[in-house]
């Protein structure tokens, strides 16, 4: 496995995010990282104030904000997936981003059932115990936001070894 | 402040309330600037530490009463945006803002009127003796060396700072992708009220952000105070604040029902304030890769 996971971080391409010394490798890479975190956690608390009831948007407009969501996902999916790249050994070898990967998963189907229900509701009302996954899902993404901090914090972590 | 100050009582004396909104967005506009005025005061502490001429003791008593002064001034403004907000909403403010206001006021007035005095002695040799006598018990009350002591003794601060200061970017981003939408467009079934209505959320993450944020700051100044890029966030961060506070209180913004048709100036302050928030978070991410900052 670990010559596995090595010869991923030898990659031409993993070796110039890491080591490139360019600006437009790991540090942008980690900003695009940041700007789906908004769009993601950023809606979708918006979203969930409105579901819980803090405020009296109507609710069919803001389904167009859905695909908003899914865009910052794939990009977080995209820059995610080049950043394990760079430093698949300590990475995949840390239990605080497996427990970032659970929240994710979580957070992605809790969206997709809410997105359901708020779909198939014909009026503007809030459908029946969506509440519960409002919470469930700013639990999630929140989650996920302090296990990705902390990655750099707790157990293996690159470049501080 | 004294101005602000001054506006504010007269305000009080001939109940008007234009004078008291005018003199809310005057406090506001001083917490706004306390932070940098602070910041470089950390820079200018750096370079005199250096001077043999200059009193130690003085400079870390003036730093902790400053300190205590932009903790005072920041939630005097934090208390200013909830009354412009309620003015807004509701034509008059809650009943306790106005007297928070006033202590807040006071106090910071007080605070900043010692942290001068300190600040004015540092550089005089012939009465050290007393002001650092002085000095003594004060710098002990509280003192920024505390923090920076505490903060950088302990990773978990600093990462629990971290993961708070990230979760309160995505909020404000949020934030400001929901006014956006709606100025511009895309959300145009929505009225710009229901909108406003979260902005006390955005607030408060601004607040969680300002104070993390202020916390590596003290723990860490010279890695910042040295650093173009933080140059550029604090720059573009104080012209996102204030974009915020338009879209907190302009007739343009507020009047928009549910498929109007928002004004060409609202729509420009719409895309200056994404330019400007993604702006903040580009500085603030490259800090540690354009500066040495981490």
């Amino acid at each position: 496995m670990t010559d596995f996971l090595t010869s991923i971080e030898q990659l031409g391409l993993s070796t110039w995010i890491r080591e490139g010394g360019d600006i437009y490798g790991y540090a942008l890479i980690l900003f695009m990282h940041t700007i789906g975190l908004g769009l993601v956690a950023g809606v979708t608390f918006m979203l969930n104030l409105r579901l819980l009831g803090y405020t009296t948007m109507p609710l069919k407009p803001l389904t167009k904000l859905y695909p908003v969501i899914w865009y910052g996902f794939y990009l977080n999916l995209l820059t995610g997936v080049l950043l394990i790249m760079a430093d698949a050994n300590t990475k995949l070898n840390n239990w605080d981003f497996w427990v970032k990967m659970v929240l994710i998963a979580i957070g992605l189907v809790i969206q997709t059932r809410i997105q359901k229900k708020m779909l198939a509701e014909p009026g503007d009302a809030v459908p029946a115990g969506i509440q519960g996954l409002a919470w469930l899902s700013l639990f999630c993404w929140f989650g996920t936001i302090l296990a990705g901090r902390l990655l750099a914090y707790v157990g293996p972590v690159a470049g501080l070894a | 402040m004294i101005i602000g100050l001054a506006l504010f009582l007269s305000a009080l004396v001939w109940k008007s309330d234009h004078l008291k909104r005018a003199s809310l967005g005057v406090f506001l506009g001083i917490a706004i600037i306390a932070m940098p005025t602070y910041m470089t005061g950390n820079a200018a502490q750096d370079i005199l530490a250096k001077n043999p001429a200059a009193s130690l003791p003085l400079i870390e008593a003036h730093q902790s009463w400053a300190l205590l002064a932009l903790i005072v001034i920041s939630f005097n403004g934090l208390l200013a945006w909830i009354g412009l907000y309620q003015y807004r909403r509701k034509g008059s403010p809650a009943s306790w803002v106005i007297p928070g206001i006033f202590l807040c006021a006071a106090a910071s007035l007080g605070l900043m009127a010692v942290a001068a005095n300190l600040g004015g002695d540092i550089m005089h040799p012939e009465v050290r003796d007393v002001a650092e006598g002085r000095a003594s018990w004060l710098i002990s009350s509280m003192s920024g060396e505390l923090i920076k002591a505490a903060v950088t003794d302990s990773t978990t601060i600093w990462a629990a700072c971290e993961a708070l200061h990230f979760m309160g970017l995505a909020i404000l981003f949020g934030m400001v992708l929901l006014i956006d939408l709606r100025i511009l467009g895309f959300l145009k079934g929505v009225s710009f009220e229901s909108i406003h209505k979260l902005l006390p959320y955005a607030v408060a993450a601004y607040a969680v952000n300002l104070a993390t944020g202020m916390t590596f700051f003290i723990a860490a100044s010279g890695q910042y105070t040295t650093n173009p890029v933080f140059f550029w966030k604090v720059g573009l961060l104080l012209v996102a604040v204030a974009n915020l506070i338009y879209f907190t209180v302009v007739d343009d913004s507020w009047s928009l029902k549910a498929g109007d048709d928002a004004s060409g100036r609202t729509k420009l302050a719409a895309v200056s304030a994404l330019v400007l928030w993604i702006g903040v978070m580009y500085a603030g991410r490259m800090l540690p890769f354009i500066g040495n900052a981490f």
